[in-house]
């Protein structure tokens, strides 16, 4: 309860805080990450909605039935397939790429 | 019961899977160069920018036993729901973002116990250390059992498997890029649940023609506890008027009960959270953080609550018993199962499947940190390297990740265990943060006072549990008045009640103790407690970033919202 106590601690932490490398400051950029993941995920989703429209890739019987009842006529697939595509794009295209993060 | 499976995943649902597998583990290995100190390892270097702590910060909220809980709790309740996301959570992250985050992160503390430490003593920092270590490594456990659980109803995937498997790819990633690892996948997850989820109620409210839909829907339902309740269920607080409602709760327990008690308690002292904004670069970007989140979390209903009520109208009755293809906590898979093709629904299962993960990432984590810094260091070994800590967390991932299985497989074993679990840990830390009031904004407050006031809370809390189980507190005596005892209660509204008054016997006490035990010298209270130099943004920062103002927008919009939907 005295003062050693809270100098033991702060002497703690600034141990940690100062045993930093400051080299590894902003070492990744997660948008990258992101952006790439989308990219992959929009391209095999809208692809496989491009297989269905072209009649390569059949749905399952029920879900077509199920969709047409509540008037859901559009290829799901392909369109959210391409938001994120879209997505995945605009934040592939603002991020630091993995050879500017050596820098 | 494992014959019966939701969805018969197709080759491209499996390879969505698969690539998320390969993402998570390739960003571990990338990490692990740059994963070298403490600092690093335990904070990500304090080096995030404040959306990216944000969205972490809301990611390790986010949890898929969580969307799937609140939209069967939507099936259950209707809109009073949005109470967990509205009043339950936002004037507590504003709170910590305007008022706590300038001690937390001002004070450079590595962890919550950290700060009671300084602010208290080791007494108090070794009470909540150790009592958070066991309910986070506990909590992962259980996390762990429900994934398995529901994708085996969802694919048909063997139990132990899901186990294994899940917790492997966690800790590779976690020994790996300790907590940045797991802001990324919390980051990720985001993106996923978002996109995973939103054609949810989109397609539903056009299958139903629009929110008129949803209302008629409700309005004409013919299942019984629709009926019963029926206007209850378009309604936040105007059902809340008396306890005559399907939560058995008036406008005073939530608010007290949930908006106050309850969701401060998590919120703002919850380190599980709180280490999210510990990584941001800079004090405004950790006070950004958690405004950043509760724009989200607002929006969150859309997701859960939306598909409740769309449940109700357009799937079959569902069953209250749990574990089952058809139970209430089905009903958002159920509704992928109806609109979603192939490809789809394998970034729907990927968005749980990341939602489970990232939970158990983030609670290995912050018991990482606290076994560490408040255990480790505090009690074992107090004058290692720098380099020694960071094997320790290394080792104490392994360890709280193998606590892990175990306790899926006792939970496995004696499934009504994970209940009481799970009651008892909503509320044995809701009276922490009578203990954070005083210590940041009451210099007074003693270090033995802070002590005292938390065992009584953390006892009051636990006392009044296990008199309403022993069947005490029977209607219309006085302490049934009150909530404290309450064994007709439905859980929840009891719930709320003994929160609040355990917060009261936490706060009382400790402004009690503290007038016959020693305070601290001003000296010690610097950058700890209000009036004693805690750090401020001094720097002029354009109206967007300004933590002040951007909370300002988040009330309003909070208060608009509630009106809405009143």
């Amino acid at each position: 309860m005295s003062d050693t106590h809270t100098k033991e601690i702060r002497d703690r932490i600034k141990q940690m805080d100062e045993t930093h490398a400051a080299e590894s400051e902003g070492f990744m950029d997660i948008r990258y990450f992101i952006g790439l993941m989308l990219l992959i995920y929009g391209v095999i989703i809208s692809f496989t909605g491009l297989l269905t429209q072209f009649g390569k890739y059949a749905l399952p019987e029920a879900l077509v039935n199920d969709l047409n009842r509540y008037g859901i006529n559009f290829n799901l697939n392909l369109w959210w397939g391409l938001l994120i595509l879209l997505i995945g794009i605009i934040f592939y295209c603002v991020s630091r790429k993995p050879k500017e993060w050596a820098k | 019961m494992a014959e019966q499976v939701l969805f018969k995943a197709h080759f491209v649902d499996y390879l969505i899977i698969f690539i998320y597998f390969v993402f998570v583990l390739g960003i571990g290995f990338l990490l692990k160069r740059y994963t070298t100190t403490g600092k690093d390892f335990f904070l990500s270097g304090r080096s995030m920018p404040g959306w990216v702590a944000g969205l972490a910060f809301l990611g390790a909220n986010l949890g898929a036993l969580e969307l799937l809980g609140m939209a069967a709790n939507s099936y259950q309740h209707g809109i009073q729901t949005v109470h967990f996301y509205w009043i339950g959570a936002i004037p507590a992250m504003l709170f910590l973002a305007i008022f706590m985050m300038p001690f937390y992160y001002g004070s450079r503390v590595r962890s919550v116990p950290e700060y009671l430490s300084l602010r208290f003593n080791e007494a108090t920092r070794g009470l909540n250390a150790v009592s958070f270590a066991i309910m986070t490594v506990l909590m992962s456990g259980i996390s762990l059992y429900s994934m398995a659980i529901i994708f085996q109803l969802l694919l048909g995937w063997n139990l132990h498997m899901s186990i294994i498997l899940s917790a492997a790819v966690v800790l590779v990633y976690v020994v790996l890029g300790g907590l940045t690892s797991s802001i990324f996948n919390e980051v990720i997850q985001f993106f996923l649940i978002w996109l995973g989820l939103l054609p949810l109620p989109i397609l539903g409210l056009r299958a139903v023609g629009g929110w008129d839909g949803v209302v008629n829907g409700i309005n004409n339902s013919t299942l019984p506890h629709v009926q019963k309740w029926a206007s209850g269920f378009l309604h936040a607080w105007g059902p809340l008027a008396t306890t005559n409602n399907s939560m058995d709760i008036t406008w005073l327990g939530t608010a007290l009960g949930l908006g106050f008690v309850l969701s401060f308690g998590y919120w703002c002292t919850d380190f599980l959270v709180i280490q999210r904004a510990f990584s941001a670069n800079s004090l405004a970007s950790s006070q950004r953080a958690p405004i950043y989140a509760s724009f989200f979390k607002m929006a969150i209903p859309l997701l859960v609550v939306t598909p409740g009520l769309l449940a109700i109208v357009l799937l079959p009755p569902l069953s209250p018993e749990a574990n089952q293809v058809n139970s209430y906590n089905m009903a958002l898979p159920l509704l992928m199962q109806k609109f979603y093709p192939p490809g789809l629904i394998g970034l729907g299962i990927t968005a749980l499947l990341a939602g489970f993960m990232s939970g158990m990432a983030g609670n290995v984590t912050a018991f990482t940190t606290v076994w560490t810094y408040d255990i480790y260091q505090a009690y074992i070994n107090k004058k290692a390297s720098d380099k020694h800590y960071v094997w320790m967390g290394r080792a104490a991932t392994i360890g709280g990740v193998i606590i892990s299985i175990f306790t899926a497989y006792i939970v496995m074993g004696f499934a009504t265990i994970m209940d009481y679990m799970q009651l008892i840990f909503s509320f044995v830390n809701a009276p922490l943060f009578a203990t954070f009031l005083l210590g940041m904004f009451w210099k007074r407050a003693t270090p033995w006072g802070g002590f005292w006031g938390l065992v009584a809370g953390i006892g009051a809390a636990i006392l009044m549990y296990v008199g309403s189980s022993m069947g005490l507190g029977v209607e219309g005596d006085i302490l049934h008045k009150l909530g404290i005892l309450s064994i007709d209660f439905k859980a929840m509204g009891a719930n709320f009640w003994r929160a609040w008054w355990a917060w009261c016997a936490c706060f009382g006490v400790t402004i009690l103790v503290s007038f016959i035990t020693q305070k601290r010298t001003d000296e010690e209270l610097s950058g700890l407690c209000w009036g004693f130099g805690a750090k401020t943004v001094k720097e002029k920062v354009a109206w967007h970033n300004n933590p002040v103002i951007l909370a300002i927008i988040a009330s309003i919009i909070l208060i608009i919202l509630n009106i809405i939907f009143f």
